[in-house]
């Protein structure tokens, strides 16, 4: 089997060797340079508002108003009450009707006749 | 041949008329009916009469008066019948009821008789003889409706004392034995209640044919006095069955 040799791209290996001697670190920098104050101004800014949305979540979840419990609500106590034997009985009291005549007396003429009415 | 045969009674027992298991009180309805619409026609036909005294006029007057007043007889019956079930109905046999279900049998028995009677009337004299005679005739039994609708609510009165008395004497074996202070003394006052309920009712029983029966009975005053007194009554059955009601559900054990 013939030796084989690797073959590396050359832009690729020149871009390697910039990394490693610390050359393509500069020029980045060099980049920035001119914009470092808009950038720390940037950064500055975040920070500031992302400590304004904390201390606004934190102050909300301090000031949440809680109902308070209603204390002269008296709860009935869920007491099973016995049915008692003389239930039916007293229904029938109340709601016996004591009024009279019941069912009315009827009105009927006792003198019909076919003589004349005086009124 | 079974099958067919059964099919034949069953289609015959539906349409067989419900009116033949009519109590009383559907036949007062019915003849009470019966007389609204006769009583009314005669009087139409009374007044084109006594406008226009032809023969033929006075003939059908006469016809429709003799349905008014069979009508108004059988439905006075049914009505002193509807009472005395009333009455009866609530099995109390209550010894002065007896009294007033002869009142209103007596009652029956007039009224059926009316009933013939009026179907014999021929002219005008003779409906205005008849009419006389009726309207002094039946003051006592149409009093009678007075003293049944009375007697029929002291009835009611009376089956409650007896069912509160029969209930009772079922949850006595139910108590506690020996018996708390408490329920002993609520046991003795029960017999004193009651007692006061039974002399109520027994004052009220005696009252329901007035003393002077020849008196003329104004509805109001009577049955007004009576409905304070039922209703005396009833409250103190209430308070009683409450006292009952505590027994039972304090006391009594399953």
């Amino acid at each position: 089997m013939p030796n084989s040799e690797i073959k590396i791209n050359p832009e690729a290996l020149e871009i390697l060797n910039k990394i490693k001697s610390g050359e393509y670190i500069k020029v980045v920098k060099a980049k920035i340079a001119p914009f470092r104050w808009y950038i720390l101004g940037a950064g500055i800014l975040i920070l500031l508002l992302l400590a304004i949305s904390i201390g606004r979540s934190i102050s909300r979840r301090a000031n949440r108003v809680y109902a308070p419990p209603v204390i002269d609500i008296t709860t009935t106590p869920t007491i099973s009450q016995k049915a008692s034997v003389f239930g039916s009985l007293k229904r029938s009291i109340q709601d016996f009707s004591t009024s009279l005549p019941d069912p009315a007396i009827p009105f009927y003429d006792n003198t019909i006749n076919l003589e004349k009415t005086l009124y | 041949m079974k099958k067919i045969a059964l099919l034949f009674l069953l289609l015959f027992l539906s349409f067989t008329p419900s009116s033949v298991f009519a109590d009383a009180k559907s036949d007062y309805e019915y003849q009470l009916a019966q007389y609204r619409r006769s009583y009314s026609e005669f009087t139409q036909l009374k007044r084109d009469y006594l406008l226009n005294p032809t023969l033929d006029n006075q003939q059908k007057s006469i016809i429709v008066a003799k349905q008014a007043l069979l009508a108004r007889d059988l439905g006075k019956a049914a009505y002193a019948r509807y009472m005395a079930d009333l009455i009866t109905g609530h099995n109390t046999n209550y010894p002065v009821f007896q009294t007033i279900l002869t009142r209103l049998g007596n009652a029956i028995t007039f009224y059926a008789s009316s009933s013939t009677k009026s179907q014999t009337i021929a002219t005008p004299e003779d409906l205005k003889v008849f009419s006389e005679q009726y309207n002094l005739d039946t003051i006592v039994p149409d009093r009678s409706f007075y003293y049944g609708q009375v007697a029929a609510k002291l009835a009611q009165l009376i089956r409650f004392q007896l069912d509160a008395n029969r209930i009772l004497e079922s949850i006595y074996p139910k108590l506690p034995d020996p018996q708390p202070i408490q329920l002993k003394a609520r046991l003795e006052g029960i017999p004193l209640l009651a007692e006061e309920i039974n002399q109520k009712i027994a004052t009220e029983a005696a009252l329901i044919i007035p003393q002077y029966e020849e008196a003329p009975i104004f509805a109001d005053q009577y049955f007004t006095r009576v409905m304070e007194s039922l209703a005396d009554i009833r409250a103190r059955q209430s308070a009683l069955v409450d006292q009952l009601v505590d027994i039972d559900v304090n006391y009594a054990q399953f």
